[in-house]
């Protein structure tokens, strides 16, 4: 029973890897690199509207 | 999933980067605890017990707590700086702000190598805890290649397909994993000394001294390695002022609670001779109860805590290596986000070679080895940067989610932790410490000459921040 296990392992990890670099391809293709890298650094949105009192030192 | 693609913002095939595809804020405060307690959890099943090699059980408990005090200090920096920058990256974000592009450099490098070696470790374990069941049931020379490849690829698949799924699992696996410690707790009757827990007949004086003491405070870094990766889901909570310091806070309490526990369970349980080169002493201390459920349940959740630290690390390291890319400190390319499911996918998938060849070395030893030394720069770079944070922009001049007491009392103290602990690293580990300085060393010299031209110099400062004191 081991020895299927062993086998199964290495099936469904290369199909795993194989869907993931496929679906990398497709949105590589389908996108342009411009909307892929548009992300920006994040900004606490609650902090840069005020809405969130102020910590004071203990 | 429906929530990774709810985001109205996502772009389009036709989108400009006037439509920006971002990380998605989904998380709360227990996805938060998920990822600091799961990376961390599985050195409370393994590991933390070399402690007891080096410096007797005694010894060990001196180690849990000192190193406790160190890494409370690492959470409370962490909070205050995180909580006010809010970004992917971390610590890499934070010495991005504070101290400058080379220590980013540098600070971003330690998180990947730091999470990428201990996911695989993490990967090896379950690999050996799969050997184990094996030769239980009758089945020797079980190769674990496949398992590891397997769990490794799952976590990645996992975490590819996005952020709050992968952090919600961690949160189950890593609660049944905690809840185990507490069952083992429960079934061993602490409150009848003597009953099983035999800390009277074991306990002994420190065999090597003080010095021994020293030597094992590398190996109570076990305990808590890995809590400052709370600061990776920065740019993915809903609310990183409230979030953060919640979720790192109260992950912090846990793991002093869990480390205590520990000890107490397995130095009650086993002789320190045996305690301090066992490989899963807590399975171990379960098997010496005679009861087969808390083997079962101490079996369960040795595996989930191994299972959760990986898929934490995935998470971590992929971010920081994200926000080098997204900043050129790294090729642009592993800036990119999934359209759909809003997540680095190309840095998740850069990191499975990586972390699949250190874990088919097999040298668990050596490769957390690594992951700990590099953690522990990290560590000494906090410090300075609080110092820093609190020089350039005091109290008052921006908002801060959370200001941690008795500042810089808790900078000094976690600043001579660290020489400490460096110190009794050397001790044990002086040619590795030696080799990845140098290899630091030759990094940056990289960066400086090669790497930093291609940086956006004036972009990658964020946060809207007012000029600082002395500027």
């Amino acid at each position: 029973m081991w020895i299927l296990l062993e086998y199964g392992a290495w099936a469904i990890s290369a199909g795993i890897l194989l869907w993931m670099l496929a679906d990398a391809a497709r949105v590589n293709r389908e996108f342009d690199e411009d909307t892929l890298l548009s992300s920006l650094e994040g900004i606490d949105e609650l902090l840069e509207h005020g809405d969130v009192p102020e910590a004071k030192e203990h | 999933m429906s929530d990774q693609t709810a985001n109205g913002n996502a772009a389009g095939a036709e989108g400009g980067p006037s439509e920006r595809v971002g990380l998605l804020r989904v998380l709360g405060p227990v996805h938060v605890w998920a990822l600091g307690v799961g990376i961390v959890l599985v050195g409370e099943f393994m590991g933390w017990n070399f402690s007891v090699g080096k410096g007797g059980a005694l010894g060990a408990l001196i180690a849990c707590w000192v190193i406790g005090l160190l890494y409370t200090c690492v959470a409370m920096i962490d909070s205050e700086v995180t909580s006010t920058v809010a970004a992917a990256g971390g610590q890499y974000a934070q010495a991005k702000h504070i101290m400058g592009p080379l220590m980013a450099f540098n600070v971003g490098l330690y998180l990947v190598m730091a999470y990428t070696m201990l996911e695989a470790a993490d990967a090896l374990i379950v690999g050996d805890l799969l050997i184990i069941l094996a030769e239980q049931t009758g089945y020797s020379g079980l190769d674990p290649k496949p398992f590891v490849i397997l769990i490794i690829a799952l976590l990645a698949l996992l975490n590819y397909r996005g952020v709050f799924m992968t952090l919600s699992l961690n949160f189950i696996i890593t609660a049944a994993a905690f809840t185990s410690i507490i069952i083992l707790f429960v079934g061993v009757q602490p409150w009848q000394p003597g009953a099983i827990l035999k800390h009277q007949d074991l306990l002994t004086d420190l065999p090597y001294g003080w010095i021994g003491v020293i030597a094992a405070f590398q190996f109570g870094i076990w305990y808590y390695l890995g809590i400052e990766g709370t600061c990776q889901a920065a740019e993915e909570v809903r609310s990183p002022s409230r979030s953060l310091p919640l979720g790192t806070m109260t992950g912090i309490m846990t793991l002093l609670i869990a480390a205590t526990l520990t000890w107490y369970i397995c130095s009650g349980l086993l002789p320190w001779e045996y305690l301090g080169q066992a490989i899963v002493p807590l399975y171990d201390a379960a098997r010496m109860t005679g009861s087969t459920t808390l083997q079962v349940f101490l079996f369960v959740g040795t595996m989930f805590a191994a299972t959760a630290s990986a898929n934490g690390c995935i998470n971590d390291a992929s971010r920081a290596w994200f926000s080098m890319g997204r900043d050129r400190y790294m090729p642009q390319w592993f800036g990119a986000v999934h359209p759909r499911y809003r997540t680095p996918y190309r840095s998740i998938l850069f990191l499975i070679p990586i972390a699949a060849s250190f874990a088919f070395t097999g040298l668990l030893d050596q490769v957390i080895t690594f992951s700990i030394l590099s953690g522990l720069l990290g560590y000494t770079f906090m410090p300075i940067n609080m110092i820093l944070f609190r020089k350039k922009w005091p109290l008052g001049t921006i908002r801060r989610g959370y200001v941690h007491p008795f500042h810089p009392l808790p900078a000094i103290v976690l600043m001579v932790l660290c020489i400490t602990t460096f110190f009794a690293t050397y001790l044990g580990f002086g040619t590795q410490l030696l080799a990845m300085m140098f290899f630091y060393v030759i990094v940056s010299l990289w960066f400086s000459m090669h790497r930093y031209k291609y940086v956006r110099r004036a972009d990658q400062f964020t946060m809207n921040w007012p000029k600082p004191e002395g500027y």
